[in-house]
């Protein structure tokens, strides 16, 4: 039984994990946009105020408001506040 | 390392010392980790160039094409995992700005040493998003790459598709010659290397196959141990079921095969690693080999399902001849194909002339297209009386059809076509008939019994002690199973083999698992799935949360087991709540909203679902109150018995006969419901008994005494009591009323206080009434000894009648 158990748990974590994306959250009271390089296209992603968006399944580069670039693996969080990002 | 200590130290000294200048003087140095991400970024640009010189230089080989491609993918995905290594060095550098920054004051001139630092921090944050931007562009190019590589793939496809070839071009003199030269450039080569091997290897080569020949035989002997429940037993008159056979047929077919293949692996595995291999011997050995394995891989297959001479054990119903004649063509066929494939093999490797190529596409195209028409003039099928039945007239057409193709493409000159159409063919039907062998294994599976009754079933039950339940059960998953798995196999392999790309395959699996769009609503079925899962996982835990609560805490709380059940129950149903909403709010679907289905539902509630809730509440009640428990003898309007199980909407009841009542709890909370055990066993049981009005009264009184008094399980304490009830119209009226400890024993009790009254009247001439009813009259008129004698008690006064009359004829 507890073999079960740890298989359905396991399974259960695979699962979760295996579809994933980046989340954008905009801590700001103004809408942001975020420049999303991913599978050969540049897309501009906005979130509006307090807003939260998924972006970037699998592996993408970002420009972000204030100029600033990243490259994202797909299982990050990113917040912004007005001119500041956090990426964790 | 020092980089990240340092900037601990200054995040730890920072808040106190924020106007320190010792953060400051740190260096503000290019990290090691920096100048590798950017090399790496360089490396994989220029990697990028070089795949992108390389598809344009072989827009005419698919292979490399393809090798590109997955070059192009690894390449773009590098480019992201070396940008993402600026992250914490960005992070260092904001926060060092942010250091610099709080140092000075609001509108002061930065000192200069900061203003120093802030250039140089601004200067390496200029250089990583540099660096970032060439990469991102990077990844653009590699994506287009690979969208280039994918339209030249299909020009080339097409274009090959639509060649046409002259075939007296392809078939003269030329061509045989080249063949001539082929053949000798072929045996030359191969002869130098078996020389060279015999005369100066010979050791070598000798110690590779033994060693390989003793690794394949322990691997034959341990896997016929392993295998040996599975096997076959030819025993005369033996009909093996299904499953039986479909698994031997997958032993007899696995076994030797994967033998094979570790003989062969281990043999070019150990030439290799002596170094006796040329690269070009090697490319042909290996193509060899696999020639080889495959041929004997598809023959075992095919024996193991037709059996020419064991019909028993035949998975296909076809008569011995037929048998015979499939396993012929599937060989011969495998024979070509492989024939194919080895000879292009070798051509690559001999750099054979493109007529040859051609020569040799054209002749398989022929030989299969005619193999196929020779399989459709089979009649492989039995009719119910044994006769040979053709194919059913489509699949006859289709065969047909498959096999004219190519022949007719190759005549016509497009070889290309014809070779392409023969692959399509074999590979989509050998992966086809393997999917149809696991759909017929799937069934055999789920038929009831199967498992049961085969081997494997047999060694379930005697290791594992399985049911015959359990083993259905489990048929029947791994029956699902095997369904599912034959389906997640079978389809994508057909569908790539049709020229679909695996990662759109896997979008739209995505896709179709994740958000199902039908309407505005979006669906994701993995999302239900794992909602379901959470669910049955939650029931679960509170199953054995329930338990444990029940085993361990409860029962050593000295609980009454009325409080434990109630207990017990409510903590049940608080699970199976709690484990629904988490399932639920899992699966995607919100709370909020069901909030809003609940507040619509109230409605309904009032009116039609007045009933079933009031039963849930007074449900809840009972269990709160607890009125009566399980094992109450409880009496609730017409019902009698005991109480079973209180569940929340209904309480179960079992009469004395042994009838289950279901009644609803709230009859149960509304009415009055009299509970016998309630707080304890005791009961007073009251025996009416009459007498004729010429018996002495005292006398009666004093033996109705003696007798309870002399009763065992008669309760002395309160006292028996004799109730003098009242003058009737021909007897006089007394009740014994006495006390007994367990209720349970009433009947018993009372049974046998009755006999002993009417044996002591009997004895001490207490005259009992006449009998008033004519039928009873006429029972005891009959005896003389009886003569007056009746006694009637009120309860089951018919069963009593004929005890008397029993005893009186004895």
């Amino acid at each position: 039984m507890k073999t079960k158990l740890a298989a359905a748990i396991a399974a259960l974590m695979l699962m979760s994990a295996g579809v994933q994306a980046a989340t954008l959250v905009n801590k700001g009271k103004d809408p942001v946009t975020i420049v999303v390089t991913e599978d050969g296209q540049k897309n501009e992603v906005t979130a509006g105020a307090a807003e939260t968006v998924e972006f970037c399944l699998a592996g993408c580069f970002v420009t972000f408001p204030n100029g600033d670039r990243q490259a994202l693996t797909g299982s990050e969080t990113v917040e912004i506040t007005g001119d500041d990002v956090l990426v964790q | 390392m020092p980089a990240l200590i340092a900037l601990l130290l200054a995040g730890i000294l920072l808040p106190d010392f924020s106007y320190s200048q010792a953060p400051l003087a740190q260096p503000v140095e290019v990290s090691s980790g920096e100048a590798e991400a950017i090399a790496e970024i360089d490396s994989q640009l220029a990697a990028l160039d070089a795949l992108n010189k390389k598809v344009l230089d072989s827009l005419q080989n698919d292979d490399a094409l393809l090798g590109a491609r997955i070059s192009a993918e690894i390449i773009s995905r590098a480019l992201i995992e070396a940008s993402v290594r600026f992250r914490p060095i960005l992070k260092d550098i904001t926060t060092r700005a942010e250091t610099f920054k709080s140092a000075t004051a609001e509108g002061d001139t930065p000192a200069p040493e900061v203003a120093a630092g802030v250039a140089a921090l601004n200067k390496r944050k200029s250089a990583i998003n540099g660096a970032l931007a060439k990469a991102e562009d990077g990844s653009l190019a590699a994506s287009a790459l690979v969208e280039k590589v994918g339209v030249a793939r299909r020009d080339l496809f097409s274009s090959q598709l639509a060649q046409r070839v002259e075939l007296s071009d392809v078939f003269n003199a030329q061509t045989a010659s080249d063949v001539g030269a082929e053949g000798r450039d072929l045996s030359r080569r191969v002869t130098s290397w078996l020389t060279f091997m015999l005369r100066f290897k010979l050791n070598g080569v000798l110690a590779a196959t033994t060693f390989a020949l003793i690794a394949a035989l322990a691997f034959l002997r341990l896997g016929t141990v392993f295998a040996r429940p599975f096997g076959r037993h030819n025993v005369v008159g033996y009909q093996p079921s299904y499953l039986t056979r479909i698994v031997s047929a997958l032993v007899a077919t696995l076994l030797p095969a994967l033998t094979l293949a570790v003989f062969l692996s281990t043999v070019y595995y150990l030439l290799d690693w002596y170094a006796l291999l040329r690269p070009d011997i090697a490319e042909m050995l290996s193509s060899l080999m696999r020639f080889i394995w495959q041929v004997f891989f598809v023959y075992r297959l095919a024996l193991a399902i037709l059996q020419p001479s064991q019909e028993p054990w035949r998975l296909l119903s076809v008569s011995d001849n037929i048998a015979r004649l499939l396993l012929v063509l599937a060989t011969l066929l495998a024979v070509v194909t492989g024939a194919d494939t080895l000879l292009n093999a070798f051509s690559n490797t001999l750099s054979s002339p493109f007529s040859l190529t051609v020569g040799r596409s054209f002749g398989f195209a022929i030989l299969i297209g005619l193999l196929l028409l020779a399989t459709a003039l089979l009649k492989p099928f039995k009719t119910e009386a044994g006769v040979a039945k053709p194919w059913p007239p489509y699949a006859k057409g289709f065969i047909v059809l498959a096999g004219l193709a190519p022949i007719f493409a190759a005549l016509f000159g497009y070889v290309g076509l014809a070779r392409f159409v023969t692959q399509q063919i074999v590979v989509t039907g050998a992966i086809a008939a393997t999917m149809i062998v696991g759909f017929l294994c799937a069934q055999a599976l789920a038929d009831e019994d199967a498992l049961k009754s085969s081997s494997i079933g047999r060694q379930l039950h005697d290791r594992f002690g399985l049911t015959d339940r359990q083993l259905d059960i489990t048929a029947m998953m791994a029956s699902l199973l095997t369904y599912a798995a034959v389906l997640f196999v079978g389809v994508p392999l057909i569908l790539l083999q049709w020229g679909f790309k695996w990662a759109d395959l896997v979008l739209t699996a995505v896709y179709f698992l994740t958000e199902l769009k039908i309407g505005s609503v979006t669906i994701s079925i993995t999302a239900i799935g794992i909602g379901i899962l959470v669910f049955f996982v939650g029931y679960y835990l509170s199953g054995r949360f329930e338990n444990w609560l029940d085993k361990t805490v409860l029962s050593r709380a000295r609980m009454d087991k009325g409080a434990r059940t109630s207990i017990r129950t409510a903590v049940g149903y608080l699970g199976i709540a709690l484990a629904a909403l988490v399932g639920i709010s899992v699966a995607g679907v919100q709370l909020s909203s069901l909030a809003l289905v609940a507040g619509a539902l109230s409605v309904g509630i009032g009116f039609g679902l007045q009933n079933i809730v009031s039963n849930f509440v007074s449900g809840l009640i009972l269990l709160a109150e607890r009125p009566f428990k399980e094992g109450d003898w409880i009496e609730a309007g017409a019902v009698n018995g005991i109480v079973k199980k209180v569940s929340v909407r209904a309480t179960e009841i079992e009469t004395f006969q042994k009838q289950s009542v279901i009644l609803p709890n709230s009859s149960l909370i509304n009415a009055a419901v009299g509970n016998w055990t309630h707080r304890n066993t005791l009961a007073r049981l009251d025996v009416p008994v009459v007498v004729s009005y010429g018996a002495d009264v005292v006398k009666v009184q004093n033996i109705l005494r003696s007798i309870a008094l002399a009763h065992p399980k008669v309760l002395k304490t309160p006292e028996p009591f004799v109730l003098f009830k009242g003058f009737g119209a021909e007897r006089l009226e007394f009740e014994l009323r006495f006390f007994i400890a367990d209720l349970f024993e009433q009947a018993v009790i009372g049974t046998d206080v009755r006999f002993e009254i009417v044996k002591q009247f009997r004895l001490q001439g207490v005259d009992l009434p006449y009998q008033q009813h004519d039928a009873m009259h006429s029972i005891f008129a009959d005896d003389p000894d009886i003569g007056s004698a009746a006694i009637t008690l009120e309860q089951n006064s018919n069963e009593s009648a004929k005890v008397i009359r029993k005893s009186t004829k004895s």
